[in-house]
């Protein structure tokens, strides 16, 4: 080969590597200015729980988000609207929160499970909780907070579980939602303006043996199916075409488990006795443009024997005319 | 469904497989850096048929995942045919 020929080859290859780089670069560049940008957000309190209006309208997307909170049956909405020309499009999710277990792990992998013993269970939406309305908090952004009694049944007549009178001091599980206009500095990270972060904290729970822990099971559903579940570690997601909803959570020593479902999920997060707190949860919008849904859907994991079948196909095909013709050759 | 991705990666492995043991058998026979030069093309392409099997088999994320690799084997195979196409003889 050349020296000129050479030098070409060369400033091809590096304008090819340059330009899918750059292109990959501002793809995930777009999408992380979409998530980021500021946000028109106004609350509402209620009674039994708060609503939030989140809006934008600008040259990176026309959406809105609607939040809301019921503290009776414990369950968060979350609905996403696109009114993106031609990507208009809802995705409604609702994350539960269903129940505190305390249970046994009897399997000993750290975590609440099909195999461990469930000791006692607060089903939350039967629980007499109470509602701080939703204020505004110093960065412009909303915060409220629902509270969870959790009176002890150890002892006594009453209750499932046999419970007695109950202690003076219940215990309590607290849940902080916030929101904010612009992006929030978090002592876990950043959080964007199209994301509701739940901090999770659990105050004094009534154990009922000495050697058990607490799990909170969730269940997150949407009017949309599930995608991309490969990284169910950090969190899940749903929708279809660029916009997705995403249920995500901090990476934990023993990740949490989850039951998957075409439509969502059951996720179950476990504490440790002397750990009080979890998260933040949190429950946003995103956008991807990098790869269509349906190209990465298309290149599934490896199937043994279908691929089997196109190696011997093709190793028949080109290789028997391959081997007539050197023979005709010879 | 059947994953098209799996068939045409088998597929695509033996193919390169068979046309590179051909392109070899040529260059014994004739000797030219030309002859040498194609064969490794093909060899290079069947390397890149070779690297896709496995990642098709351990990385869920396997088209991603393998997609700046089997570019730039591409690239190789094509200099190799350039350069194949421009030596003397």
């Amino acid at each position: 080969m050349s020296r000129t020929n050479l030098r070409l080859f060369a400033l091809f290859t590096v304008a090819v590597f340059a330009t899918a780089g750059a292109a990959s670069a501002q793809a995930d560049d777009t999408d992380e200015a979409w998530r980021e940008e500021p946000r028109e957000l106004e609350g509402r309190a209620m009674a039994d729980g708060f609503s939030l209006m989140s809006r934008r309208d600008s040259e990176l997307g026309s959406d809105r988000i609607e939040v809301s909170f019921s503290v009776d049956d414990a369950s968060l909405r979350y609905s996403f609207v696109s009114l993106e020309e031609g990507n208009e499009t809802v995705i409604v999710t609702r994350l539960a929160f269903l129940a505190l277990v305390e249970f046994r792990d009897r399997d000993e992998d750290g975590r609440y499970g099909l195999g461990d013993e469930a000791v006692q269970r607060y089903d939350l939406a039967t629980l007499d909780a109470r509602m701080a309305p939703a204020e505004p908090v110093l960065e412009g952004g909303f915060a409220a907070v629902a509270t969870y009694p959790l009176e002890n049944r150890s002892r006594g007549d009453e209750g499932p579980l046999g419970g007695d009178t109950p202690e003076l001091v219940p215990g309590e599980l607290r849940f902080v939602f916030r929101m904010s206009p612009e992006v929030r500095i978090a002592p876990s990270g950043r959080v964007a303006p199209t994301e509701v972060a739940i901090d999770v904290a659990l105050d004094r729970f009534p154990f009922q043996e000495g050697d058990t822990q607490v799990a909170l099971e969730t269940r997150f559903a949407s009017n949309r199916p599930l995608v991309d579940v490969t990284d169910a570690a950090s969190g899940l997601s749903v929708g279809e075409g660029v916009f997705s909803s995403r249920y995500a959570w901090p990476e934990m020593d023993a990740p949490p488990a989850a039951v998957l479902a075409e439509d969502g999920a059951v996720v179950a997060f476990s504490m440790a006795r002397e750990t009080a707190s979890l998260g933040p949860l949190r429950l946003g919008a995103a956008r991807t443009v990098g790869v269509p849904e349906e190209v990465v859907r298309f290149f599934t994991e490896g199937e043994p024997w279908v691929y089997a079948t196109g190696a011997l196909v093709a190793l028949v095909a080109a290789g028997v005319p391959a081997v007539m013709r050197l023979r005709e050759v010879r | 469904m059947v994953s098209v991705a799996s068939l045409a990666t088998g597929a695509l492995t033996a193919v390169a497989l068979v046309v590179a043991l051909v392109a070899l058998r040529a260059w014994w026979h004739a000797r030219t850096t030309k002859v040498l030069l194609l064969a490794l093309g093909f060899l290079v392409f069947f390397v890149k048929g070779l690297f896709l099997s496995v990642m098709l088999f351990i990385e869920p994320r396997w088209a991603m995942e393998s997609l700046v690799p089997a570019v730039f084997l591409d690239l190789v195979a094509i200099g190799s045919f350039h350069a194949a196409a421009v030596a003397r003889a």
